[in-house]
């Protein structure tokens, strides 16, 4: 079995949840967003031949879509073009070169419910999200059914993928949430708020947009709970990042760049270690048989955890992929981070990384595309998302925003309205600046570029506004 | 340019007031002597507006940042209004006492940054919600907000660069007498150019384009004077002022020099026979008021020995063509920009309507005047923006409106509100706003990248797709697709068209 494989990687599942899809890649923000929404409407029977659609008009017409559509022949070829603009910007669906058509595979964009399914790739990200979701207190199901299966429409995007299902959005079907539930905190919290601020829409809101941010806006809570979360899992402080704001990627010899890119390396190796720990406390609390014999003990009890995810066949192969690692050796943390560094898991610092870089690559929030100094960085379309789910309704005032990055999600912009954040965000100076100015002048960039894009207004020399539904 | 004074020569200490108020670092109103305060008023036609209220018995409400002139204005209420109650500055005055302001008509004044008035609505305070609702209608161009009697002055919207206000500074008689009294022979030679309106012009409308630039709010009174007094007294030296409006530490001169490179400035001729010093043929191209500096600089270059001082003086020599040639390439440096930029500032809209169309379609198809509301849903950052494009619908050229802000509302019978600094391209139906500056519209006329790394474009991108999804709330149609399919390699591009009832069917493209 190759190192990092799908099977093994498992283990590391056991100390963080969050690190999902085959090797904590192939994971991408329709994907999360399919796996947020589908579990509240029941699957269409169109949404294969609206795929095919997109690749064989003539298939998809002779198959189920032929009564919607009324195109001659020679046009197929633009219909086609336009299904797959319209329906899957991200170039998510794969043509079936084998059976013609669409590969089961892939995701449409989600224009409406009805186009929704568990995503049946390995992305569990939006899975995990959902599940935290169920634990938030909040109307937040009524406002994803709305947005989804829009009671009018009004734009001709949404109106070509209802009349491909037969003139509905979709059925809805929602899911029963849980009567009881632990109350969510910390960084949770902070996910599950930000993705409900993101689905508070007026009522002559744009929904295309709207829906893209949410998707997008999910995907970032994702991945920063991913790394994060691990962290506060273990008892320990959020840990706080300080993210470059100027245009991305901004320039090697920037002193913000430098900041921000070791700043990111301490952000990973503090995950990486609290996934260690996290994992030898699991194993730990795990019982194993009387009287099994010491070297034995480790094994059992990593089998047991794995055992409640993977099924017996699934099971015993990973058992067999983690033998070098597990057979023979004795709990400890050191062996655990031992453990996640091996050729076996192929899970260093360097990997993980290198690994959270491309997540964040794919929605702009982590860069350059490649090259040295891997940092976290907010593109354009990311901070209008990162402004309405921080703020939601309503405005704040910008430093309070600032504050509010730091404290629910670690993501260091700035001074805001907390003067401390200097020391706690760790050493942040470089040629010849010092923290403070160094957070000072990256505050100021995003300050500018925030009121450039009309997500914030001046209204007076220490009185900035960022708005939430700008 | 305004009558010359002697009475700065009869008062020798009036040089002295004027040095410190402009060696601070803060030009502010309050710090300003009263022997300088008629010298150095510039009027802007917001204290006519004032002095009208004032007579019409009107609560007048002024807003604005630091330095955009709010005590200089409230200054000029209180001559022309001893029965008026006067609120110099809303956030030192007890919050609870705000709800006594504006909560009947009554003859008050007062003065705030926006912020205050902000937190004031916030709270609930009495006429303060309409007081917000007034300013930011009229910053975003719309003046029909009749219904309650405050006259409310946005001065941190009037527009003193577009005023062209800095050309008015520097010409002061008072300034001019203090640098032949104060300053060095080539700072004070140099600063007689002011006497030329033509110079005077020049300098204003530099800082106006470096003001239309970004996305700021233009630049205040403060900003300005400390631009006018870097050029003064920025440098012990005997630098003259041309040299120091590129290199002062000033934020007017910081966005000069990010607008404007003075190596750009093209000088066929002129360069060569300043370089070797033909003060008899160069004399008569120069404004006359410029001949004298250019007479010492040039005397100076012939002079110098060291090469390395030589070049420095011939940069100053460039500087002072830009400013003091009759016909100067400066002008047609600040004229540029496009064509685009210059019907914009004419307040026409549709130039600025075919070019988004044609940026946001990479060039590659021509749309006619009305505008696309394309929509970017992708949801994932590739190398390439998708090749595909989908339209929401499209809006009526005749629906939009190219406007200014405005810098008063609810001015008095028979005052015209001043126009504020920002551009807007608004859209009637849905009260949409974009607000356009001189770097969106150069590019817009640059046309939009389909690569990703190109993060400029992807902010433009954001800017008008925000202004699209609102526009496309009162304009989109459910009923027909547009869709344009590019073809990044070939440079080519084409729309298609569907329409779509009960069925789907193609009807163009």
């Amino acid at each position: 079995m190759p190192p990092g494989s799908a099977k093994t990687i498992e283990l590391l599942r056991i100390g963080n949840p969050w690190l999902v899809g085959q090797h904590v890649n192939r994971v991408v923000p329709v994907f999360a967003a399919h796996n947020v929404i589908a579990p509240d409407f029941s699957r269409s029977r169109s949404l294969q031949s609206i795929k095919d659609l997109a690749f064989d008009a003539g298939l998809a017409i002779r198959e189920s879509l032929g009564p919607c559509l009324q195109v001659h022949t020679e046009d197929y070829r633009d219909l086609q073009e336009t299904t797959f603009g319209l329906l899957a910007p991200e170039r998510r669906i794969f043509q079936d070169h084998r059976k013609g058509g669409a590969s089961e595979q892939g995701s449409l964009f989600p224009l409406v419910g009805g186009l929704t399914a568990p995503a049946a790739s390995d992305d569990g990200l939006g899975k995990r999200l959902r599940e935290l979701l169920l634990r938030h207190r909040s109307d937040w199901q009524r406002k994803l059914l709305e947005l989804m299966a829009p009671s009018v429409v009004r734009d001709p995007a949404t109106a070509f993928a209802a009349r491909l299902l037969g003139g509905t959005s979709g059925e809805s079907n929602p899911e029963e949430m849980p009567r009881r539930s632990l109350v969510l905190r910390g960084i949770d919290k902070a996910c599950a708020e930000f993705v409900d601020n993101l689905l508070d829409l007026e009522p002559c809101d744009s929904r295309v947009p709207a829906i893209r941010r949410f998707a997008m806006g999910a995907y970032f809570v994702g991945v920063l709970r991913m790394v994060a979360g691990v962290v506060t899992d273990v008892g320990e402080e959020l840990p706080q990042v300080f993210v470059y704001c100027g245009l991305p990627p901004g320039v090697g010899n920037d002193p913000l760049v430098r900041a921000a890119s070791k700043s990111f390396n301490r952000w990973i190796a503090a995950s990486h270690s609290a996934t260690a720990r996290q994992i030898h406390a699991r194993l730990k609390e795990t019982p194993v048989l009387p009287r099994t014999r010491k070297a034995e003990r480790l094994r059992q009890q990593v089998r047991t955890l794995l055992g409640e995810r993977l099924g017996e066949q699934q099971l015993d192969a990973t058992m067999t992929g983690l033998a070098r690692i597990v057979e023979g050796k004795e709990l400890s943390e050191e062996w655990a981070r031992r453990a996640i560094d091996s050729r076996t898991l192929g899970f260093s610092k360097s990997e993980y990384a290198r690994r959270v870089r491309s997540l964040g690559a794919n929605i702009g929030f982590a860069g350059p595309d490649r090259g040295r100094m891997p940092r976290l960085m907010l593109d354009t379309p990311l901070l209008g998302v990162l402004a309405q789910g921080i703020v939601g309704r309503g405005s704040l005032p910008y430093e309070d925003f600032v504050t509010r990055l730091s404290e629910r999600f670690g993501l260091v912009t700035g001074i805001g309205s907390d003067d401390t954040i200097a020391d706690r965000v760790g050493d942040l100076g470089s040629e010849g600046y010092d923290p403070y100015e160094v957070l000072q002048r990256n505050q100021e960039l995003l300050r500018e570029r925030m009121v450039r894009t009309g997500l914030a207004r001046t209204y007076s020399d220490s009185h900035t506004e960022v708005f939430g539904h700008a | 340019m305004a009558k010359r004074t002697r009475t700065a020569d009869q008062v020798p200490h009036l040089y002295d007031d004027l040095d410190t108020f402009l060696r601070l670092s803060a030009t502010n109103d309050e710090l300003m002597p009263d022997s300088l305060r008629d010298r150095l008023h510039v009027p802007t036609g917001l204290e006519d507006a004032v002095r009208a209220a004032v007579e019409a018995g009107k609560a007048v409400a002024i807003t604005g940042t630091a330095g955009s002139g709010k005590s200089h204005l409230l200054r000029t209420a209180v001559s022309a209004a001893p029965d008026y109650t006067c609120i110099p500055d809303l956030t030192v005055e007890p919050e609870a006492d705000w709800n006594k302001f504006f909560n009947r008509p009554k003859k008050i004044i007062v003065a705030g940054n926006e912020g205050a008035f902000l937190v004031g609505q916030k709270n609930g305070v009495k006429g303060f919600d309409k007081i917000i609702a007034s300013l930011h209608a009229i910053q975003a161009g719309d003046d029909a907000r009749p219904g309650h009697e405050i006259m409310i002055i946005d001065a941190a919207g009037f527009d003193a660069a577009g005023q062209r206000v800095i050309g008015t500074m520097l010409g002061l008689p008072v300034l001019l007498d203090f640098m032949n009294a104060r300053r060095g022979e080539l700072a004070a030679t140099a600063w007689r150019m002011m006497e030329s309106a033509a110079v005077r012009e020049r300098v204003a409308k530099l800082v106006e384009t470096a003001s239309a630039h970004a996305d700021t709010e233009g630049f205040t009174f403060r900003q300005l004077w400390q631009c006018v007094a870097d050029m003064m007294v920025g440098n012990e030296t005997d630098e003259p002022w041309f040299v120091r409006l590129f290199n002062g530490v000033n934020e007017v001169s910081h966005r000069i020099a990010r607008v404007f490179s003075p190596s750009a400035l093209a000088l066929p001729h002129v360069g060569n026979r300043m370089w070797h010093a033909d003060l008899e043929r160069l004399e008569p191209l120069f404004v006359p008021e410029a001949v004298p500096v250019l007479r010492r600089l040039l005397a100076a270059a012939a002079r110098e020995a060291d090469s390395e001082k030589r070049l420095v003086l011939f940069r100053s020599l460039r500087l002072l063509a830009g400013f003091g040639l009759q016909n100067s390439p400066l002008d047609s440096m600040l004229r540029a920009g496009t064509e685009l930029w210059s019907s914009i500032t004419r307040g026409e809209s549709r130039p600025l309507l075919q070019a988004i169309n044609r940026y946001f379609a990479f060039g590659l198809i021509d749309f006619g005047d009305d505008l696309e509301l394309w929509v970017q849903h992708d949801t994932e950052r590739r190398h390439l923006k998708p090749p595909v494009q989908i339209s929401l619908g499209s809006a009526l050229a005749s629906d939009f409106t190219l406007a200014k802000s405005i810098a008063i509302c609810n001015p008095p019978d028979g005052v015209t509100a001043p126009k504020g600094g920002r551009r807007l391209l608004r859209h009637l139906q849905s009260n949409a706003v974009l607000h356009v500056t001189k770097d969106l519209a150069d590019g817009l006329v640059r046309i939009r990248s389909h690569r990703m790394h190109d993060r400029q474009d992807i902010e433009y991108d954001w800017r008008l797709t925000a202004f699209f999804e609102k526009v496309a709330t009162a304009a989109a149609r459910p009923d027909r697709l547009h869709v344009a399919n590019f073809d990044f390699s070939a440079r080519t591009g084409r729309i298609m068209k569907w329409q779509i009832t009960d069925r789907i069917q193609k009807v163009g493209g």
